[in-house]
């Protein structure tokens, strides 16, 4: 029998992997990252009903974005963040991170929510509105967290590089 | 003022470059974990857990246990009234007088989807309505005694939001306990905007399943909508019925196979509440001729 849960697994498989990647961008570590995005889709799960298709991608930006803002709220940094660990150990592409400065790693020093209006602005390309709905606040609280967490992102990476510094 | 400037917008480029390079791990969440995880959270946000409420401090801790052996006056007839130890002896919707399928079309020209695997349209703004938590517990309590009078009942929570979510104005939790176990009946009190009937049509398929829910329309306009039982956990089987007023107050009456007993802290999540798989008495604690009768009492209110 057909259920409504198809509309919302067609939601999930498509949309799973990329709220991932944007949930790393925000926390800096994939297996956060995958419980980040993991407990926004529970959270979307859960009030489907009210989810019109059209804004289901709007929907998501924001319980994502709580859900990171959430666990830096607890001040909580999981060591262990999955029921199981994976069976198979992934090596993966570390070079960006280790081998030369990291924009990623100089984002995680900008504060949490100020990194937050700065990968919706400039990962997921929202709107000023966009990010404003997404977070619950004003055009104008916005405007000024881009501004003062693109100084932190500057002064991060510029500690890292030297460059960019006495830019400013 | 322009916060993004050239060096910043190199900035930002060479930000989203080492984003579109990373090679992540594979993906270890299951679609069937997430669903699971996301039926668990809406029992939990039932017991209000998750919702800015507060304790209506007089509607809670009434503990009222009932033993009659007949029903006078109002509600149904004593003899119409079967013990509702098993959800298989309950009637079906179809055979109950009253009661019809609702329109799979909408009756009203209020853009409600003709498909159910795409979600509900939403329903209009909702207007000012308000209930009173305290008279909800007491019609509850009162509907309950005359619809299972073999039955112990108690309210167990009840909440009244502070700042509405959802348009949720408040919550009530009463506990069945009879000869089949203890079961509960939970009301949820909700403001909608438009005719019942086009709410009701926007909602037809609001409990996650495809077949479409029986209905009533009462004289005053009040709809009744009554879903098929849902049995996702055999062990707590729950069946709804949502009753849609002219005072545009929304009802979501649910009886539940399990109890507030069986609430026990989460092992891995131990500030929530969650109720073990296995818990619950394998069957509702009202048929669907009691929880009709219930919710006709229940409508009253307005």
């Amino acid at each position: 029998m057909a259920n409504r849960d198809d509309g919302f697994a067609d939601f999930f498989t498509s949309r799973f992997d990329g709220a991932r990647r944007m949930a790393h961008a925000l926390c800096g570590n994939w297996l956060e990252a995958e419980e980040i995005a993991q407990t926004a889709f529970v959270s979307m799960y859960a009030r489907w009903n009210k989810v019109r298709i059209d804004s289901a991608d709007a929907y998501l930006h924001t319980v994502l974005t709580r859900a990171f803002l959430d666990t830096r709220r607890r001040g909580r940094k999981r060591e262990q963040v999955m029921a199981e660990p994976p069976e198979v150990v992934v090596e993966q592409d570390t070079s960006s991170v280790e081998d030369r400065p990291s924009l990623l790693k100089a984002l995680q020093e900008v504060p949490a929510r100020q990194r937050a209006v700065l990968v919706l602005r400039f990962i997921e390309d929202l709107s000023v509105d966009e990010v404003a709905d997404a977070l619950g606040c004003t055009a104008g609280t916005v405007k000024s967290q881009t501004a003062r967490g693109l100084a932190t992102l500057r002064k991060a990476y510029g500690a890292v590089t030297g460059l960019l510094q006495g830019a400013r | 003022m322009n916060a993004v400037d050239s060096q910043d917008e190199e900035l930002l480029a060479l930000l989203r470059a080492e984003v579109d390079g990373q090679a992540p791990p594979p993906v270890h969440t299951a679609l069937d974990d997430v669903v699971r995880r996301g039926r668990r959270r809406l029992r939990t946000r039932r017991l209000g857990a998750t919702l800015g409420v507060v304790a209506v401090v007089g509607g809670v801790g009434i503990a009222t246990s009932i033993l009659r052996l007949g029903m006078p006056g109002v509600g149904l007839p004593a003899g119409q009234i079967n013990a509702a130890s098993s959800v298989s002896g309950s009637p079906s919707p179809s055979t109950m007088s009253g009661w019809s399928v609702a329109p799979a079309e909408p009756q009203t020209s209020h853009a409600a989807t003709d498909n159910c695997s795409k979600g509900p349209a939403m329903p209009d703004r909702p207007g000012n309505a308000s209930v009173n938590v305290d008279t909800v517990d007491k019609v509850l309590l009162d509907a309950l005694r005359q619809v299972a009078p073999k039955a112990s009942v108690k309210i167990t929570k009840a909440t009244a939001a502070v700042r509405p979510v959802d348009q949720l104005l408040g919550s009530t939790w009463a506990d069945v306990v009879d000869a089949g176990g203890a079961g509960s009946v939970y009301v949820e009190m909700h403001a909608f905007g438009g005719a019942p009937v086009q709410a009701a049509d926007n909602e037809k398929f609001v409990d996650g399943g495809c077949t479409l829910p029986q209905r009533q329309v009462l004289a005053d306009g009040t709809v009744l909508q009554l879903y098929p039982v849902a049995n996702y956990t055999p062990a707590h089987p729950s069946q709804t019925l949502r009753v849609y007023t002219p005072a545009h107050v929304l009802y979501v009456i649910i009886a539940e196979g399990f109890a507030s007993t069986d609430w026990v802290k989460s092992p891995d999540q131990p500030d929530t509440l969650s109720v073990p798989k296995d818990a619950g008495r394998h069957s509702l604690p009202l048929n669907e001729q009691q929880l009709t009768a219930l919710a006709t009492r229940v409508a009253g209110i307005g």
